[in-house]
C-alpha cells in the first residue's frame, strides 16, 4: 500500500508540474479548443479497458497524442495530464464511493500519460524524427505508447512484488491487439484533421469512443461474473460462521502461490475458480453437519467427503467452470495417495488441486475456530512444512513459504 | 400468424406512401449522382445483412450510420430512393425473405430517411459550410428518424400483438436512442470527408464495422454464457433448501416481464433479472432451520435476516442496486419511500421482485407459507394489498401480465398442480 502511495505521489507531483510548465508556455488564445480537448481527453480516459491478469489501458493517448502532432507538445501535455482528472470528477457524479479510484491514482494517471509524452517527444527529436511529417506521427505515437505500458509494468511490479521483467511481458502481450488500434487511430485522426481542420479529432476520438465502448462493457460484464460466483461461494461458506469468505481467501492465495510458482496467466485463472469453488459441493451438505464443532463420525465424515464429487460434478455442466472441475474434485487428495476420493499420490494429482488444498489448509490455520484460535502465517507454515510430502505437495508449500516471505497481505 | 385489419392497414399505408413519394418525386432525384447512389447502396445492403443484437437490446444495424449520412448528402427524395432500395435489398438477402415485410421494412426506413433529410433541409444544414450552423439540423434531421422509424415500428407491433401503442413506441425511442445519438458523429465525420475531400471516404465505414461487431458479439456471447452460469449455480445453491425447487429462476421470468410490462430498458431488466436470480441467496445458512420446522417460529427473523445476508453478500457486486434489491425484497412498498430517489433502479427493482417472490411463494406454498394457494386467491390477496404492501404501478403491470392468455401464471399453476400430486 505505501509503494503504491509513493508510486502515485511521485507520479502525481510531476503530472502537476508539467500542467503548471505547459500552462505557462501556452498562448492564451484557441482557449475554447483547448477546454474542448481538455474534456474530450477526459472523455477518452473514461473508457477502460481492463487488461487480464494485470493492469489496464485507456483511450486517452488517442486524443493526447493527436492534439500533440497538431497543436504541438505542450498543448498535448495539457490533455494527458488533466484529461484523467475530468474522468474522475465523471466518476464521482455516477458512481457511488466504493468504486471510485483514488485521486491519488487518478492525478498519477495523468502524470504518467505526460511524462510518457514529454519522453516520446524528447526521444523522436533527439533522434531527429521530427523533420518528416510521417516519421513524426509514426514514431512519436509508437514511442508514447510503448512508454505509456512500461510505466504501468513497472509500478504493478512496485506495488505487487512481482519481477518486472514477467509483468512487461505480461502487458505488452495483452495490451499488443489494442496498443496497434490506438496507434492506427492516432494516424487516421491525424490524417483526418489535416483534411477537414480541428473538428476532425473531435468527431474521431467520439467514432474510436463508440466502436470501444462494447469493450468496456465487456470488461464489466467479467467484472459482474466474477464477483457472482464470489457471492456465490461466499453464501455457501456462509453455513459455517466460522468459514466466512474462506473461499475468497483461498482463491486469493492459490493465485499468489501459483503466480509464484510462475505458471502461466490462463492456467491461474483455471486454479483461481477452482478454489473459488471448492467447497461448492457442500450445498449438499446440511449445516448442521458442517457446524458441527465437535468429531465427526464415521458416517458424517463419509457425508462430509461426498461435497468433492458433489461440486465438482457441478460445475462440470457449467462452461468457463467446467474447466477447474478436475481441480475441485481432487483438491482433498493427500500427497501420499491417502486422501480422497480416488486416492491419487505424488504427480497424479492436478497440479492445481495440490495448490488449493496447501491454500485450503493454510486459511483453515490462520483463521480462528470455535475450539481455537486462528495461528500466525509462519505457524502454519510450519505446519504445513511438517506435513509436505505426506500431505501436501512440497513445491506448492514451498512456494507459499516465498509467498509469506516477500510480505503476505491477508486479504479482507 | 393471422394480423388484424389495423395491421394490414398500417402496412399497406406505409407502402402506398414511399410509391405515392417515388412517383411524384421522380424527376428531383439526382440521377448524376448514380454512382454514389449505388456505393451507398451496396454498403447499406452489407451492413443490413450484418445484424446484431444490441447490447441495450433490440437489434442494430450498423446500416443506421449510412441512413445519417445519406440525409447529410443527398436531397430529401434521394434519400429516400438511396435508403429504400439499399435497406429493401438488404432485408431480401436472407432465405427466409417475406415480401410484404420487405416492402414495409424498406417503405417505413425510407420514408423515416426522407422526412429526417427534409428536416435537416429545412433547417438549413449544410455540410459543405464552415464549422458551426449545421450542428443542430446534423442533430435533428436523424433524430426525427429515429423518431419516426421507431414509430412506424411500434403502430406495426401494437397492431399486431396487441401492445399498447404508445407505451411501446416510448419505450423502443428510449432503448435506441444512445446508440443512435452515438451514430450521429460517426455519420458527421463520413459525411464530411465525403464532401470535402471525396466520395470514396464512404468506404471508411468498412474499417470501424468488423471491429464494432466482434466487440459487440463477444460482449453478447459472454453474457448470455454468465448468465446462464449463475442460474446454475443459484439452482445448485436451492438444492440443500427443501422444496423450493426453480423458485429464483421463476421469480426471475415474473419480475422480467412485469419489468418489460412496465417499459424498463434491457439494462434495467437484465439488473432487476441478476437480483432476482439471487434475492434468496442469504438463505443457504438457514437450511436447518426450515428443514426442521423451526424458521415457522421464527418467521420475522428468518425474513429479515436472509435479506441482510444476502444484501452484505451482494455487496460487492459491481451494480449497487442488486445489493439494495435483495437487501428490500421483503419490504412493504409504502415503507420504501425513504430510498434515495424515488425512481430509482433500485426502488422499482424492489418492488417489482417483491410481488414476483410473494406471488411465487404462495402457489407454491414455499417459506413462510405452508400449502400451495390457488391462483385467484392470490390475485385478490394482491389486489387487496395493492397501494400499501406492494406498489400500485407494479401491481397493475402484474395484473395485466396474468391476464395475458400466454402469461407465466397459467404454467405456474399447472406445474404446482403437478408438484402437489408429485
Amino acid at each position: 500500500m505505501r509503494r503504491n502511495f509513493s508510486w502515485s505521489a511521485i507520479f502525481a507531483s510531476l503530472g502537476g508540474f508539467l500542467l503548471g510548465f505547459a500552462i505557462a508556455r501556452l498562448p492564451s488564445s484557441h482557449v475554447g479548443w483547448r477546454i474542448a480537448y481538455i474534456v474530450l481527453g477526459g472523455l477518452a480516459s473514461w473508457i477502460v479497458i481492463p487488461l487480464a491478469p494485470h493492469g489496464s489501458l485507456n483511450l486517452s493517448p488517442m486524443v493526447f497524442l493527436v492534439v500533440a502532432l497538431t497543436s504541438g507538445v505542450w498543448e498535448g501535455v495539457a490533455v494527458a495530464v488533466a484529461g484523467p482528472v475530468i474522468a474522475a470528477c465523471w466518476n464521482a457524479l455516477f458512481l457511488p464511493s466504493r468504486w471510485r479510484r483514488p485521486l491519488a491514482e487518478v492525478l498519477s494517471d495523468g502524470g504518467e500519460a505526460g511524462v510518457a509524452l514529454v519522453v516520446a517527444s524528447a526521444s523522436v527529436w533527439f533522434l531527429g524524427g521530427w523533420k518528416l511529417e510521417l516519421e513524426r506521427v509514426t514514431l512519436l505515437s509508437a514511442a508514447c505508447l510503448l512508454i505509456i505500458v512500461a510505466l504501468q509494468a513497472v509500478r504493478i511490479s512496485v506495488a505487487r512484488r512481482i519481477r518486472l521483467g514477467r509483468v512487461t511481458a505480461l502487458l505488452y502481450r495483452a495490451s499488443a491487439g489494442h496498443q496497434g488500434a490506438l496507434f492506427l487511430a492516432v494516424g487516421l485522426a491525424w490524417a483526418i484533421v489535416e483534411m477537414i481542420g480541428p473538428l476532425g479529432i473531435l468527431l474521431t476520438t467520439i467514432v474510436v469512443i463508440e466502436m470501444y465502448y462494447p469493450w468496456k462493457l465487456l470488461g464489466e460484464q467479467r467484472d459482474l461474473f466474477l464477483k457472482s460466483l464470489q457471492m456465490i461461494s461466499n453464501a455457501v461458506d456462509l453455513k459455517d460462521p466460522y468459514t466466512a469468505y474462506h473461499s475468497r481467501r483461498v482463491a486469493e492465495y492459490s493465485a499468489m502461490v501459483a503466480r509464484e510458482i510462475g505458471i502461466d496467466e490462463a492456467e491461474v485463472e483455471r486454479i483461481r475458480i477452482g478454489a473459488l469453488m471448492h467447497d461448492i459441493g457442500k450445498v449438499a451438505v446440511p449445516s448442521a453437519l458442517i457446524r458441527k464443532p465437535s468429531k465427526l463420525t464415521e458416517e458424517e465424515m463419509n457425508l462430509m467427503k461426498t461435497h468433492v464429487e458433489a461440486g465438482a460434478s457441478v460445475i462440470e455442466g457449467l462452461e468457463i467452470l467446467n474447466r477447474s472441475a478436475d481441480i475441485v474434485r481432487h483438491h482433498h487428495e493427500n500427497y501420499d495417495g491417502s486422501g480422497y476420493p480416488s486416492g491419487l499420490k505424488g504427480r497424479d494429482i492436478p497440479f492445481g488441486a495440490r495448490i488449493v488444498f496447501v491454500a485450503d489448509a493454510f486459511d483453515a490455520l490462520t483463521t480462528d475456530r470455535p475450539y481455537r484460535k486462528g495461528r500466525s502465517p509462519d505457524e502454519a507454515l510450519r505446519i504445513l512444512e511438517a506435513n509436505s510430502n505426506t500431505q501436501f505437495d512440497p513445491i506448492a508449500v514451498k512456494a507459499l513459504g516465498s509467498v509469506i516471505r516477500h510480505g503476505l497481505q491477508i486479504p479482507f | 400468424m393471422r394480423f388484424s385489419g389495423l395491421a394490414v392497414l398500417v402496412v399497406s399505408a406505409t407502402i402506398t406512401t414511399l410509391s405515392l413519394l417515388l412517383v411524384v418525386f421522380a424527376h428531383e432525384i439526382s440521377w448524376h449522382l448514380l454512382p454514389q447512389i449505388l456505393l451507398f447502396v451496396v454498403l447499406i445492403v452489407i451492413a443490413a445483412d450484418l445484424m446484431v443484437r444490441d447490447p441495450a437490446g433490440g437489434t442494430i444495424s450498423s446500416a443506421t450510420t449510412l441512413f445519417y449520412v445519406a440525409i447529410y448528402v443527398f436531397n430529401p427524395i434521394t434519400t429516400l430512393f438511396t435508403v429504400a432500395l439499399g435497406y429493401g435489398i438488404g432485408n431480401a438477402l436472407p432465405r427466409n425473405w417475406v415480401t410484404w415485410r420487405v416492402l414495409f421494412n424498406a417503405a417505413q426506413m425510407g420514408i423515416s430517411a426522407f422526412v429526417g433529410a427534409l428536416v435537416y433541409r429545412v433547417l438549413g444544414g449544410n455540410i459543405s459550410a464552415g464549422f458551426g450552423p449545421w450542428i443542430l439540423p446534423a442533430l435533428l434531421g436523424p433524430i426525427t428518424h429515429h423518431l419516426l422509424n421507431n414509430f412506424f415500428v411500434a403502430a406495426f407491433l401494437s397492431q399486431s400483438v396487441q401492445l399498447p401503442f404508445f407505451r411501446t413506441w416510448v419505450a423502443f425511442v428510449r432503448e435506441f436512442l444512445w446508440s443512435n445519438l452515438l451514430t450521429i458523429p460517426t455519420a458527421v465525420l463520413i459525411g464530411l470527408l465525403y464532401v470535402r475531400v471525396h466520395p470514396v471516404s464512404l468506404l471508411l465505414f468498412l474499417v470501424s464495422l468488423p471491429f464494432q461487431r466482434l466487440a459487440i458479439k463477444v460482449y453478447l456471447g459472454q453474457r448470455e454464457t454468465h448468465l446462464r452460469i449463475i442460474e446454475s449455480l443459484v439452482k445448485t445453491t436451492e438444492l440443500g433448501l427443501p422444496g423450493t425447487k426453480g423458485h429464483s429462476r421463476r421469480v426471475a421470468d415474473l419480475s422480467i416481464a412485469i419489468a418489460r410490462e412496465l417499459g424498463l430498458s434491457e439494462r434495467e431488466v437484465e439488473i432487476i433479472e441478476y437480483a432476482a436470480l439471487l434475492h434468496d441467496v442469504g438463505m443457504i445458512g438457514f437450511d436447518d432451520m426450515l428443514a426442521s420446522g423451526e424458521a415457522y417460529s421464527r418467521v420475522d427473523y428468518v425474513l429479515e435476516d436472509h435479506a441482510v445476508i444476502g444484501a452484505e453478500l451482494a455487496s460487492g457486486l459491481p451494480r449497487p442496486e442488486i445489493s439494495e434489491i435483495v437487501r428490500f425484497h421483503h419490504k412493504m412498498a409504502s415503507s420504501l419511500e425513504r430510498m434515495p430517489r424515488k425512481r430509482s433502479l433500485a426502488r422499482t427493482g424492489c418492488v417489482i421482485v417483491a410481488v414476483a417472490e410473494e406471488v411465487d411463494s404462495r402457489i407454491f406454498g414455499l417459506f413462510p407459507y405452508r400449502e400451495p394457494q390457488s391462483q385467484d386467491m392470490v390475485l385478490e390477496y394482491i389486489i387487496k394489498h395493492r397501494g400499501r404492501l406492494f406498489d400500485a404501478a407494479v401491481v397493475d403491470a402484474f395484473l395485466r401480465v396474468a391476464s395475458r392468455k400466454d402469461s407465466l401464471l397459467p404454467s405456474i399453476e399447472d406445474h404446482a398442480a403437478s408438484f402437489q400430486v408429485g
